[in-house]
């Protein structure tokens, strides 16, 4: 019985291990062939050509993953600067409104995404001065900030305050309070945070496109013309480069993981 | 130092009521109370975790330091006993290498020698009580506050570090504010005993006045008094018997003084004195066995009245008539 649940359990993870990697064997194949006719098991020629496309000047690869980036980065700055305090202070202070407070926060997940970004846009034609990585950021964080608080809300509630008090006790302030024992506390927590809001933000087409006109282009409204065209080598191409920075971020979590985790309890794994 | 007129408030409720307490130099002074009634905020005014509503704290020289120990460890879980130890020398500023090395030459009093690598989950209760001690206790407090420091641990481990904290009060000399609800915890460590109930000190004395001189019975109700009674029940029991006892209303006697026989014994004397005794007759409604004594009720005259056996000693049968004999002269009278 206890063989068959093993058993069963392998199974399981095989089959979903399949599903997640078996879509991504055809797209390789699709970055490096313009044609793969069905029943083909395989494309009978292959080319650089989409890949050659790709590093192009027209292919504005490094334009695309740049600006993508950039955007990324403000986002998870400003959540960061944003959100934390605002999850610090719905999961641990009393003060009248906080139901109300959270629901508002959080708003963006159940209010339709355009008539958010249509609002944010309102305020973004106002603050014209800006760049347009500000005004896609905007729009950005109230995509994701949802997500963050939701998750170091949650953390903090586990938290609790009574190490804060001890803290206190022992005479630290609010900021060594904050650096010395919540932050390493709430790291998993704000790292995780961290990864699907760039994972997000990095994804983001309808936002992107409206708080810039188009002008910004970030890899997913580079893709989108010839995801729409159905050009499948070039697609193909451009969503393996998309994955790259994706499959970085990823790694550097687990990466930060594992050091954060040596750090706090002197074994690592 | 000195609590005057202290009172804290959260919200509307005040949780605290004109306080005034004395902690005197080098005592240890037990603060006792139920559940609720506002010891633990006491604590947190005096370590300034809360604000005072109201009333001043005074110290008799210069403010002193004071270090308050949690009824739980709160061990910071990313750091080693030894970090933990040393964090509120690190909060002072001091250097890495002094901190660490005064921590070390500590370790050896808390007993932790060895562990100064290990995290707070390889660590016993005990262990982990001890380290959270020794984080206040490195930086030598005129004033260390304990809110039930040991509640969480099995008795033997409670009694040991008890006593291990009351050798190392005495030989650093410093001023214990010590919140318990272990009436056996208190009275062996207690130079001096408040009673706090619904926000207020309700007496302050040295611990045998909660027997002795019981202010009211409420007191001697939270001491669970055996045997308390008014004036009028006892001078039902005992109508022959000129009261002295004028002023107070009310009356106990320990339960372990209270002879017990057989009614038909013939040292029963029908309620007038025998030598030292008063005898009352009554019928036994119950003997609860304890794991040290037993003790058996005896109704009479509406009321029972406890008396306690050793487990040696033979119970009488429920149901069956006896006489207790009262040693008139050991009921302690005390106020309503």
């Amino acid at each position: 019985m206890e063989k068959l649940k093993k058993v069963s359990i392998w199974l399981f993870f095989l089959f979903m291990g399949l599903f997640m990697i078996l879509p991504i064997i055809p797209l390789i194949f699709w970055s490096f062939t313009k044609l793969w006719p069905w029943p083909q098991l395989i494309p009978e020629t292959f080319s650089l050509e989409s890949w050659k496309y790709l590093f192009s000047d027209t292919g504005r690869a490094f334009e695309g993953l740049f600006n993508s980036l950039v955007v990324m980065i403000l986002t998870v700055v400003g959540n960061i600067l944003l959100g934390l305090p605002a999850a610090k202070s719905l999961s641990q202070r009393e003060f009248f409104g906080r139901g109300l407070a959270f629901i508002v926060l959080l708003s963006p997940l159940f209010i339709p995404l355009t008539v958010s970004i249509m609002g944010i846009h309102g305020i973004a034609i106002q603050l014209d001065f800006l760049p347009d990585y500000f005004h896609v950021t905007m729009a950005h964080m109230l995509v994701t900030m949802p997500y963050f608080i939701v998750m170091l809300w949650y953390q903090y509630k586990l938290l609790g305050l009574k190490l804060q008090e001890a803290a206190f006790s022992l005479g630290a302030g609010s900021m060594k309070t904050f650096l010395w024992i919540e932050l390493p506390l709430i790291t998993p927590a704000l790292l995780l945070a961290c990864l699907i809001v760039s994972i997000i933000s990095l994804s983001q087409y309808l936002p992107t496109w409206i708080m810039s006109g188009g002008t910004l282009l970030t890899l997913p409204l580079i893709i989108f013309p010839y995801a729409s065209s159905g050009n499948a080598s070039i697609v193909s191409v451009y969503s393996i480069w998309f994955f790259l920075p994706v499959f970085i971020l990823v790694s550097l979590y687990f990466v930060c993981m594992k050091i954060h985790h040596k750090k706090v309890s002197g074994h690592g794994g | 130092m000195r609590l005057e007129q202290v009172s804290i408030q959260y919200g509307q409720q005040r949780v605290l009521k004109s306080i005034q307490l004395e902690i005197r130099k080098g005592e240890i002074s037990v603060l006792m109370g139920p559940s609720g009634s506002g010891k633990t905020t006491l604590l947190k005014g005096i370590a300034g975790l809360i604000p005072l509503s109201e009333g001043e704290i005074k110290w008799e020289e210069q403010k002193g330091q004071t270090g308050l120990v949690f009824q739980e460890p709160r061990l910071f879980p990313h750091m080693t006993v030894l970090e933990n130890i040393a964090f509120g020398l690190r909060v002072k500023g001091i250097s890495k290498k002094e901190r660490n090395h005064r921590v070390k030459e500590f370790l050896k009093t808390l007993q932790l020698e060895g562990l100064e690598n290990r995290y707070p989950y390889q660590l016993s209760g005990g262990q982990q009580q001890r380290v959270s001690l020794g984080r206040v206790l490195v930086l030598k407090p005129e004033l260390l506050l304990l809110d039930e420091p040991f509640a969480s641990l099995d008795q033997p481990l409670r009694i040991q570090l008890t006593e291990w904290l009351y050798s190392l009060q005495r030989s650093y000399g410093f001023s214990v504010l010590w919140i318990t609800h272990y009436v056996d915890e208190a009275f062996t460590v207690a130079d001096r005993v408040g009673l706090l109930m619904d926000g207020e000190i309700i007496q302050v004395g040295n611990p045998l006045d909660f027997y002795q001189n019981p202010s009211s019975e409420k007191v001697a109700s939270f001491f669970a008094l055996s045997n308390r009674f008014s004036r009028v029940q006892w001078q039902k029991w005992i109508p022959n018997h000129c009261f002295t006892e004028k002023t107070n209303e009310m009356g106990w006697i320990p339960a372990r003084v209270i002879h017990i026989e057989a009614s038909s014994s013939s040292s029963y004397s029908g309620g007038l004195e025998n030598e030292d005794f008063i005898w009352i007759e009554g019928i036994v409604r119950r003997v609860k066995h304890g794991s040290k004594t037993q003790t058996v009720l005896i109704e009479s005259k509406g009321e029972c009245l406890e008396v306690e056996l050793n487990v040696w000693e033979k119970a009488p049968v429920v149901g069956t008539a006896v006489k207790a004999g009262i040693p008139f002269n050991k009921i302690v009278w005390y106020p309503r």
